[in-house]
């Protein structure tokens, strides 16, 4: 990484720490959509944000100016670093009170760097990434098509990281103007006063719009004449499609974080489906599916855990339906994701058939979507049951508790398989919560779903 | 009824040293069958069952493979050209066994044991390969870009000219392999061994994330 950088300062900050910086590799095209998508959702937002830039080169900023001019509007302050290229200042755009520009120093290694900072209490997202270097691009050298450039880092949505990266941006912008980033500075302030005090903007439809525009970007690389000059079409194509699944890991990420009583959910669930998944028997690829329904498995429920349900079984369907209709959508607008989408859609379902959406019973259920169902209630239950911290082992109570709704709530079969997983856990079985490495997901994705219709479960 | 059909029945299941070159068992029921030192040369198993059989020694070059369940016996088999794309090889024995050009894209090898194997410029791209026994594999030239290797044992592997972008080597025992010409762009090494790896100037370390590392 280069010395001095943003990303390598944030690197070393978060070297020694318990999470190291998730870094995945990005092609140009990529990166302008993701960008796209994360600047056009401020028009979108419910509070003003403060947004830092740095664009490598004045002449790829002219290109975004006339989108700027729209999201100053908005947002609070923007501040732009760039090295200055013609016309680089004169643009109408930065006559607007809330935009400054940095002209950076053409050694200044951030001027290798492709940042974009959005912070706002409700909205933060970030792009922090630097271009490879001749050397690092290996014996091909540099690409001669533009959209083949690579570049590594990072992007999120995690508050902690952006405001860390915010601060870094700003000790950048001291050395050239000092009083811009005074300013700034008291803006941040501020702003981190206002934390927490206001409902968080629908993650949901930031991920949509990064879907969106990742596939729009992605028709216009399938086009014929397109499609031919590119020597690395399926690197690109792979590229954006990875791009997707993480922009839906990184909400359930997220999701995660900020349910402070079971903040491992979506990685402990996983396991558990993998591991039952693999005491059926299952076959691989749908061991494979279980696996990412299960870090997945909460997209369906963006606000609350499941709620403890008391209407009767027609009210309830009512009002999980409206509640999960648009939601359960977000995962829809991926193809790759149509299957994990279906599971997902009705865990909901209950083995006797008074649950939602469908009032599917038996074996009608869709397996996968039966073992998540179980297996998510038992991880939440032996997540509640050991911070209650009574006498009996939490496993022994969750077990107990999703035993008394065999054959109502789950499928008997799951939980008998459910039963001899927990002795094995007695045993000293240890099964491992895996986080993904997010940059790179596309060993979880199944590109190819070959057979669709219903396994059965012989036992 | 001829060989094909008895087999394809699945009624008889002892067939060792079997001649079955070119033949289509494509989509069967071949559950414990025992095929220990067949000549299975370009033989077609796409989709078929091969839970629990013995193909020790067998010879399966150019065997088709695809979306097989081969979780099997497979200590010294020859599986050189084999199609082994979207196979199920989760957990099985391939100690020592030659699979130079074998197609492995999207093939399951979670837990497998691959110890002294030959995979010299195979494609392993997004491959999951969690908590794998890889020690002293030959990978020289493989494509693991993207590829899950936590957790997996890779001692004294031969990993030069591999591609390793954006692989996933958390926790991973990398104690005296070779990673020279290797490209670990982004590459996830926390909490690895890396203890005695040989490197040189061509490899590619940007974005590395070393944190916790033993070396």
């Amino acid at each position: 990484m280069l010395e001095g950088s943003i990303l390598q300062k944030l690197g070393t900050a978060h070297r020694q720490s318990k999470k190291p910086l998730n870094l995945g590799v990005y092609y140009k095209n990529t990166l302008v959509a993701l960008c796209h998508a994360l600047e056009d959702f401020i028009l979108e937002s419910e509070s003003p944000p403060l947004m830092i830039s740095a664009f490598q080169r004045g002449k790829w900023y002219l290109q975004e100016a006339e989108r700027y001019e729209e999201i100053a509007e908005k947002a609070l302050q923007i501040a732009i670093m760039a090295a200055p290229d013609t016309g680089f200042e004169s643009h109408g755009t930065n006559q607007k009170k809330n935009v400054a520009l940095v002209s950076l120093k053409p050694e200044d290694p951030v001027a290798q760097e492709w940042h974009l900072m959005i912070l706002s209490p409700t909205y933060t997202a970030m792009v922090l990434c630097q271009e490879l270097s001749e050397a690092d691009y290996g014996v091909g050298g540099k690409p001669k098509e533009d959209l083949e450039r690579k570049f590594y880092g990072l992007w999120t949505f995690e508050p902690e990281l952006v405001r860390e990266a915010v601060e870094l941006a700003i000790a950048h912008i001291a050395n050239y103007d000092p009083e811009l980033a005074k300013t700034l500075t008291a803006k941040v302030e501020n702003m981190t006063a206002e934390f927490g005090s206001q409902q968080r903007d629908d993650l949901g439809a930031v991920v949509s719009r990064v879907v969106d525009y990742l596939q729009t970007c992605q028709q216009n690389l399938h086009q014929p004449e397109r499609a031919s000059t590119l020597s690395l079409f399926q690197a690109l194509d792979d590229n954006i499609v990875s791009n997707e699944m993480q922009a839906f890991l990184r909400m359930a990420q997220l999701i995660d974080r900020t349910d402070v009583s079971n903040p491992m959910a979506a990685s402990e669930v996983a396991s558990l489906a993998e591991a039952m998944g693999q005491l059926l028997d299952l076959p691989a690829w749908q061991i494979k599916r279980l696996r990412l329904a299960g870090l997945l498995h909460r997209l369906a429920f963006p606000k609350t855990a499941k709620p403890e349900v008391k209407q009767s079984p027609a009210q309830q369907q009512v009002l999980e339906q409206q509640q999960k209709l648009p939601k359960a959508s977000v995962l829809r607008i991926m193809p790759q994701l149509e299957a994990i989408a279906n599971i997902i859609a009705h865990q909901t379902e209950l083995w006797d058939g008074s649950g939602a959406p469908d009032g599917l019973a038996y074996d009608s259920i869709p397996l996968e979507s039966r073992i998540i169902r179980l297996v998510a209630d038992f991880q939440d239950k032996v997540t509640r049951y050991s911070q209650a911290e009574s006498e009996t082992p939490s496993l022994t109570q969750a077990l107990t508790d999703c035993q008394e709704g065999s054959g109502q709530i789950y499928d008997p079969k799951l939980v008998e398989a459910l039963n001899l997983l927990v002795m094995g856990m007695q045993q000293g079985m240890s099964l491992q919560a895996y986080q993904p490495k997010i940059a790179a997901g596309m060993w979880l994705l199944d590109l190819e779903p070959v057979e669709e219709n219903q396994p059965v479960i012989d036992n | 009824m001829t060989k094909i059909e008895i087999i394809r029945a699945g009624q008889e299941k002892h067939f060792p040293g079997v001649d079955l070159e070119d033949e289509d068992l494509s989509d069967c029921q071949l559950e414990q069958i025992n095929l220990a030192g067949a000549n299975l040369v370009g033989t077609d198993f796409s989709r078929s069952n091969l839970k629990g059989a013995r193909l020790d020694g067998a010879n399966l070059l150019g065997a088709q493979l695809n979306l097989a369940d081969v979780r099997a016996n497979l200590v010294g088999a020859n599986l050189m050209q084999a199609d082994l794309s979207n196979a199920d090889l989760r957990g099985s024995n391939l100690r020592g066994v030659n699979l130079m050009g074998a197609k492995l894209v999207r093939a399951s090898l979670a837990g497998a044991f691959l110890s002294g194997a030959n995979l010299t410029g195979v494609n392993l791209e997004g491959v999951d390969l969690r908590g794998t026994d890889l020690r002293g594999v030959n990978l020289n030239s493989a494509n693991l870009k993207g590829a899950n290797l936590a957790q997996a044992d890779l001692q004294g592997a031969n990993l030069s000219e591999a591609n390793l972008e954006e692989a996933d080597l958390r926790g991973a025992n990398l104690a005296g392999a070779n990673l020279a010409g290797a490209n670990l762009l982004c590459a996830e090494l926390e909490r690895a061994n890396i203890v005695g790896i040989t490197l040189d100037r061509r490899v590619c370390l940007l974005g590395t994330s070393l944190s916790k590392t033993a070396s």
